[in-house]
């Protein structure tokens, strides 16, 4: 939406992604666990709620709603993983928007608009990332060039072909 | 979730059996060999992420397995228009 007031375009489409919580229970996992194979993930929060997510739906939307599909996916990947959890209850399941670049990594940027730089396609991921990325992002802004560790998420990538080769990785809710 | 017709198969059918492919009218470039890296990377990776009405690619993977286009909401997911290639492209589309 920025980026289009400015006049450029981005490599970058909004999906929904989906996360539930369960009711409260005594501690039984006491880490995170997250599978590339089925395609999920679960943790214990300290209130005893198991948290729980997936993937994101495959079209584009600003609905901040997620398909039932996306829903038996995970509980299907999730049960895969622990068995032991198939007569947990739901207790809250919601879907937010999140941009997501061709290589499931971010864009951390300066543009060909002068002043003007990008910090999207954060993803599926991200949020433990902030503190770091905003720290090279700020270096980003207050010196007009990439940051070191910055460099391999320019927007360029796109253009040379020097795309992040972890999908993998970052393509998976965590 | 939503239903989704079919333009092939002439009914209203769950979204479960449908995959989507992206936005439509995307075409192929005419000549590749005069492509600039920029020309390329728009082709490939770049794409409008319409919020409104947004048109858009289906393949009934669980029926027809045919692809055709969709002009739906991304705000609502209200479907507004089904269509199958050749009835509609990038001149005409509305």
């Amino acid at each position: 939406m920025i980026a289009k007031m400015a006049g450029l375009r981005l490599p970058v489409e909004s999906h929904p992604l989906q996360a539930f919580v369960s009711e409260a229970m005594k501690p039984i996992l006491h880490t995170v666990v997250m599978s590339n194979a089925v395609h999920g993930y679960v943790s214990q929060s300290d209130k005893g709620d198991l948290v729980i997510g997936a993937g994101i739906d495959g079209y584009n939307s600003y609905a901040q709603r997620g398909s039932a599909k996306i829903v038996e996916h995970c509980a299907a990947a999730i049960l895969e993983l622990f068995p032991i959890f198939s007569r947990v209850r739901m207790n809250r399941q919601w879907g937010g928007i999140v941009d997501v670049c061709p290589d499931a990594c971010p864009v951390i940027s300066p543009t060909k608009v002068e002043g003007l730089y990008f910090n999207c396609g954060w993803g599926t991921g991200g949020f433990k990332a902030t503190p770091g990325s905003g720290n090279v992002f700020a270096h980003t802004i207050a010196q007009d060039k990439q940051h070191e560790l910055a460099v391999p998420f320019h927007i360029d990538r796109f253009t040379t072909g020097a795309l992040i080769d972890e999908h993998g990785a970052a393509g998976v809710a965590h | 979730m939503f239903l989704i017709d079919c333009p092939y198969c002439k009914e209203s059918r769950d979204q479960n059996e449908f995959s989507p492919a992206g936005e439509a009218f995307i075409a192929r470039p005419q000549n590749p060999e005069a492509l600039s890296d920029e020309e390329w990377a728009d082709y490939v990776f770049y794409r409008t992420n319409h919020k409104g009405d947004h048109w858009e690619q289906w393949v009934h993977t669980a029926g027809c397995r045919k692809y055709f286009l969709v002009k739906r909401s991304t705000i609502s997911h209200e479907i507004i228009q089904v269509s199958t290639f050749g009835e509609i492209d990038s001149e005409n589309a509305s």
